[in-house]
């Protein structure tokens, strides 16, 4: 399980990432992360649709509600322009921390 | 003797079976108490709990079991509603402010339907003054006389709106009920009713003040016209409170429509 910071850093980067896969709707969005984490990356899962309207507010995604095929109307989240860039910003900071660790961590295997 | 109660297995069949619409229903009322959510928040939560409930319902699992499960991972209200509350930060103070600018449009709107019922009342009651002693009663005074059709008249207007929340309590299903109820759940839009609302009454108030009440006044001058002096005194604060409820009820219309 990560711990309470690094899943409230990683929220924005999963989610831009996911979107780049398609349009998704919020509970999809959550089923798809548990999924390629196995399940551990785990959010409290209403937590997740503030967070959804404040990158829209910051016109990273738009959403739109539509009907599903359950005859239920879902809200659909979809990638934008600036949401790609910040993406890309977001892979090039997270790339950094992780090769500086794991070159760390090749130095010094004995710590482990 | 057996001391077990006889209706045992009686009462376990008479368990009253879980209904999840209604389980819904009441979490969903139980966080739209709090002014964080709106009430597209709301929808679009409860259309995540139903998706939810709908993947962990097995033959294993009850309704029941699932509603638990499910409103447990979506989390509980207070944190959701601090969560919520942040980025809704500015609709809920466009709430607040558009809740103070009914209450001032509720009080304009009793001011100027109390003077449309006092002058449209004022010259009926003379008359029938004059026409006591007909019946064998003393004529009033004419300071009696206002008193009194003061006393009468000007507690209509909020007896009506009393009347009003009181039927919304009542018959909270009726069809005009639930519209009244359908606004009030948007204060922007109830805001924009109460201020039109409230204009025509000014506007009512004003041909009634200048037709029944003041005619005398200006007919010595030779002028039956408009009373200016009292249209002075409320009209420019009427279109001030007008204004300011328009460009807030937009802007939070506007900021729940994007």
């Amino acid at each position: 399980m990560l711990s309470k910071e690094l899943v409230a850093a990683s929220t924005v980067p999963l989610v831009l990432s996911v979107l780049t896969e398609g349009e998704i709707y919020g509970y999809a969005l959550i089923q798809r992360v548990r999924e390629l984490s196995q399940g551990k990356i785990e959010w409290t899962e209403g937590m997740l649709y503030p967070v959804l309207h404040w990158m829209e507010k910051e016109d990273l995604i738009e959403s739109e509600w539509r009907d599903a095929e359950t005859g239920r109307k879902r809200k659909y989240y979809r990638l934008r322009k600036e949401g790609r860039k910040a993406l890309q910003e977001e892979q090039e900071q997270w790339m950094t921390v992780h090769q500086t660790l794991t070159k760390l961590w090749k130095q010094k295997p004995s710590l482990t | 003797m057996d001391d077990r109660s006889p209706n045992t297995h009686k009462t376990m069949e008479t368990e009253t079976k879980f209904d999840l619409n209604l389980a819904i229903r009441r979490w969903r009322d139980d966080l739209a108490r709090s002014t964080a959510f709106r009430s597209e928040n709301l929808n679009e939560l409860e259309s995540h709990l139903r998706d939810s409930i709908d993947r962990l319902r097995t033959p294993q699992l009850s309704d029941e079991e699932a509603f638990l499960i499910a409103t447990r991972r979506v989390g509980n209200t207070q944190r959701l509603e601090q969560e919520f509350g942040k980025v809704n930060g500015a609709a809920v103070w466009f709430d607040r402010c558009l809740w103070i600018l009914v209450a001032v449009q509720l009080w304009a709107f009793n001011a100027s339907a109390s003077s449309t019922l006092l002058s449209v009342a004022s010259p009926v009651c003379v008359s029938l003054n004059e026409f006591l002693p007909v019946i064998g009663l003393p004529k009033m005074s004419q300071d009696w006389l206002q008193m009194v059709i003061a006393m009468i008249f000007s507690p209509i207007p909020i007896a009506f709106l009393a009347i009003l929340v009181w039927c919304i309590f009542i018959w909270p299903k009726r069809k005009g009920m639930a519209l009244v109820q359908k606004l009030l759940r948007e204060p922007g839009k109830l805001a924009l009713a109460l201020m039109l609302l409230c204009l025509a009454t000014h506007l009512v108030a004003m041909l009634a003040v200048s037709t029944w009440y003041y005619p005398t006044t200006f007919s010595n001058m030779g002028v039956r016209g408009l009373p200016w002096g009292w249209f002075l005194s409320r009209f420019p604060t009427a279109i001030f409170w007008a204004g300011l409820t328009y460009f807030i009820a937009r802007k939070k219309l506007r900021s729940s429509a994007a």
